[in-house]
């Protein structure tokens, strides 16, 4: 009986498009999940146990910076995570220092150590070496183009969400 | 790091680095110029990119199901949902199928068969194997989803987009194994 039920809802179809477009969703949770492994990977090269890789890439994203948590949640790579859980952690563990403004004592502000900013070091330059090693691979501008492509696309989920980036304030590339 | 290409004096970070190793030669990406750091920037984007339109569709598709008035299944049970289909799966196929980052897949189904989308049955070859299809809720629900996707294909077309998200797909696939190399390759080599 479901055959029957799923033989009429999904007819045989042969769009390639619909295949495209299919896959690049699949594609970008591949690719976030991929790059996550990465990182974590690096993190154990790095003997580095006490940070985890998306609280890493947190901390890459801070870089130079002085951020609030808002602004923070805001800037990626967090899916399905709690930034302030995340933020304490690293406080914890010496990677970043928490600080009042003092232009909005509400406000608190984080930036990296000295053990943050080493290990932002580190993670910078495991991109060189990976944007060395990926030069060999393809050029930039195809990667450009595909990047191109995608950002199109995403201001066309964008569009079609309740809620999103622009209504959490989210800067968008 | 040889970086060729690099046009531009270096700036370089505050000294304050616990480790006495060189500074890298380099700030935070947004200040970069040159050759090798706008390959750079278009990683790092394409980085960025991947994860934002992972968490943009998740939000596209609960503003479906919230505006299907479907309140006893979340985004990413629906995706799981769609992703069976007229499939029957075990939980390990279904968790290779991708979709489900950060998300308990065992804990989905269950609240998805509690809610009578789909059956778990053991299979009679294997009773340790669970397997699941969709139930006539599920199949109906699925249909809806295909009907999304079939209106956001019109649209997709509308903007001649498909053929660029082809070509955008060859260049990530590329990115994908070279991010599973990458893994394999530091695990057999010694860090310089």
């Amino acid at each position: 009986m479901a055959a029957q039920l799923n033989a009429r809802v999904f007819p045989a179809r042969e769009v390639t498009v619909h295949e495209s477009y299919l896959e690049t969703i699949r594609l970008t949770e591949r690719l976030h999940r991929q790059f996550l492994e990465v990182v974590k990977n690096e993190l154990e090269q790095l003997g580095i146990e006490d940070l985890n890789n998306v609280q890493s890439l947190i901390l890459f994203n801070i870089g130079k910076n002085e951020y609030t948590v808002g602004e923070l949640t805001g800037r990626g790579y967090y899916l399905g995570s709690n930034v302030s859980y995340n933020v304490r952690k690293m406080v914890e563990h010496g990677y970043l220092v928490q600080e009042r403004s003092t232009h909005d004592r509400r406000s608190v502000r984080v930036r990296l150590t000295p053990k943050g900013i080493a290990l932002w070091e580190n993670l910078d330059a495991m991109f060189d070496r990976q944007v060395s090693a990926l030069a060999a691979l393809e050029s930039a501008d195809e990667l450009e183009s595909a990047n191109g492509a995608y950002k199109r696309l995403e201001r066309f989920w964008m569009g079609l969400s309740d809620f999103g980036p622009e209504a959490t304030g989210r800067h968008s590339g | 790091m040889n970086r060729p290409g690099r046009s531009t004096p270096q700036r370089r970070r505050p000294s304050s680095a616990a480790n006495e190793r060189p500074a890298p030669a380099r700030e935070v990406p947004a200040n970069s110029t040159g050759t090798g750091d706008a390959v750079k920037n278009v990683y790092l984007e394409a980085i960025h990119l991947a994860e934002r339109l992972h968490r943009q569709f998740l939000e596209v598709m609960q503003t479906e199901l919230n505006r299907q008035g479907i309140e006893d299944i979340n985004n990413v049970q629906a995706l799981i949902l769609f992703n069976i289909r007229d499939d029957e799966l075990t939980v390990g196929e279904l968790t290779n199928r991708g979709y489900y980052l950060g998300s308990n897949v065992s804990y989905n189904l269950r609240k998805m068969a509690e809610h009578g989308y789909l059956t778990q049955e053991r299979s009679p070859h294997d009773r340790r194997s669970v397997r699941v299809r969709l139930s006539a809720k599920g199949v109906a629900l699925c249909g809806k989803i295909d009907a999304m996707f079939n209106r956001q294909l019109d649209a997709v077309n509308g903007m001649q987009l498909g053929p660029d998200l082809k070509s955008a797909a060859q260049v990530y696939r590329l990115l994908e194994r070279f991010w599973i190399g990458q893994i394999g390759y530091s695990r057999t080599m010694p860090r310089d």
